[in-house]
């Protein structure tokens, strides 16, 4: 028991994937949690634009070669996300929002990505300075940035949805302007038929409202428990490590190693799979916002 | 004491209740957002959505636009290709069928006007055969005449000379045409009782 006390007093497992403060700007605080979204948001600047080369770089009506190596990975995934995850939701509305829906996936997929990296281990090791790196989307500031913007954005199609619907049915712009967030509002109650409709119109409405906030609270928390835990029970395997000092001490190392193996493994699905939950939800609720009736 | 697998897991366990319930000990609260890391990450995002929209997501989209129109009308062609190609090797085979039935007719009408050919011309050359054995005949009987009327008047001159060598004298024109008369009587009445 003595080394289990000697364990928990030594680990703090939560240090490994909580926002540390790197450097301070006035008022301001410079977190590794920041620094991994510049990391991330700087080497999408950098694969995505290289992909685009291939279109950009052909002349009118010459058609690229098939894509190999790393274009093609990343194609293959952006052509999944188009084709399986946002255009079943969205249908015709699909490549207004698809620069969005990619930005977000692969935002989520390369801060998850990033944070399996013992880049902090690394850094301790040769700089000697810990938390300088870490995993954004295991801080619940970052996913509730990320999940502000979603409900936003499909909050804010809806009413461009219900301003364009508006127009087409005869309304002047400043009527279908003003009328677009109430029209989107109401367009949000499911419809029920006749006297009953009218009575539960209200206490549904309420009970929408309230779950357009509760769908980006999910969204953020759903991303912020999922890094959050994997990374906190792998660091806490890792924390045994200290305590085996003897030889026979092997039969706690080898689970605890293996363990780590496999969790390693799970939460490379799990950052794939996060990011994948995250935009097909988003998806979900923009289609839902700009066509009510589907 | 012995470290085991039961006090790894237990400690394991308490680290990590013990980290959830903490909060990690220099930060309050870790699931309380703040609210400049989370305007910072609305920042980067939407700065990274405007370059990335602008710069690499539409060209890739148009791309990729292009592409599926490619694939799609490619294999809608590939298909029409095939449905005609399929009409086409229908239509050859029938006329196949067709030229062939056509060749075995053209096959069977010549071997028809051949053996109409070759009895005409076996019928032609069996009578013209005829025609010549006829004519080889009729020669050879008028041949046959004409010796023998050259053998009677040969042998009437002899028999002439020779009677008159026998007689002695001049025979008159009388008794010439009465010798040759009997001479050529006599010589035909051998020739029918020798044939």
């Amino acid at each position: 028991m003595t080394h289990v006390t000697t364990l928990m007093a030594s680990g703090d497992p939560m240090s490994h994937v909580l926002p540390h403060e790197i450097a301070r700007f006035g008022p301001f605080s410079f977190t590794n949690h920041m620094l991994m979204l510049l990391i991330s948001a700087g080497l999408m600047l950098l694969i995505f634009p290289m992909i685009a080369r291939r279109y950009t770089a052909l002349s009118a009506g010459e058609r690229p070669s098939a894509p190999s190596g790393i274009v093609n990975f990343f194609e293959s995934i952006m052509n999944f996300i188009r084709k399986e995850v946002v255009y079943p939701s969205l249908h015709e509305h699909t490549d207004r929002f698809l620069p969005y829906l990619w930005t977000l996936f692969f935002f989520i997929l390369f801060n998850n990505l990033l944070g399996m990296i013992p880049m902090d281990a690394i850094s301790s090791a040769v700089f000697g300075k810990q938390h300088l790196f870490g995993t954004a989307t295991a801080g619940i500031s970052v996913t509730a940035g990320l999940a502000i913007v979603s409900f936003l954005v499909f909050h804010g199609a809806g009413v461009v949805a219900q301003y364009h619907h508006g127009v087409e049915h005869g309304k002047s712009a400043g009527t279908a302007l003003v009328m677009a967030p109430f029209s989107y509002l109401a367009s949000m109650v499911p419809a029920v038929p006749g006297i009953i409709g009218k009575v539960l119109f209200l206490p549904l409405l309420a009970l929408e409202f309230a779950l357009s906030f509760v769908k980006p609270f999910a969204l953020a928390i759903r991303l912020f428990a999922n890094m959050l835990a994997g990374h906190v029970v792998l660091a806490s395997l890792l924390a045994l490590a200290p305590a085996i000092r003897h030889l026979s001490d092997a039969g706690v190392a080898l689970p605890a190693v293996l363990g780590c193996a496999a969790l390693s493994c799970l939460e490379l699905f799990v950052a794939f799979l996060q990011a994948y939950i995250f935009v097909f939800l988003t998806s979900m609720f923009i289609g839902a916002a700009v066509s009510p009736d589907h | 004491m012995r470290f085991s697998l039961r006090h790894a897991m237990f400690a394991t366990l308490c680290l990590t209740s013990v980290a959830f319930a903490s909060g990690g000990g220099e930060n309050p609260d870790p699931v309380i957002p703040d609210l400049w890391q989370a305007g910072f990450t609305i920042a980067v995002f939407l700065l990274l959505l405007f370059i990335l929209g602008k710069f690499a997501f539409k060209p890739i989209m148009k791309g990729l636009n292009d592409r599926e129109a490619f694939i799609t009308s490619a294999l809608r062609d590939a298909d029409e290709a095939s449905k005609k190609a399929q009409t086409q090797l229908a239509e050859y085979n029938e006329k196949l069928d067709h030229a062939r039935a056509e060749a075995t007719a053209i096959v069977e009408e010549g071997r028809r006007d051949a053996e109409v050919a070759k009895r005409s011309i076996q019928d032609e050359a069996r009578s013209e055969a005829d025609k010549m054995i006829d004519r080889a005949k009729r020669e050879i009987g008028i041949a046959r005449d004409s010796a023998v009327r050259e053998l009677c008047d040969l042998g009437a001159k002899l028999a002439t000379d020779a009677a008159t060598k026998i007689v002695g004298r001049e025979l008159s024109s009388d008794d010439h045409e009465r010798l040759i008369r009997e001479s050529i009587d006599e010589i035909t009445a051998r020739s029918a009782s020798r044939n």
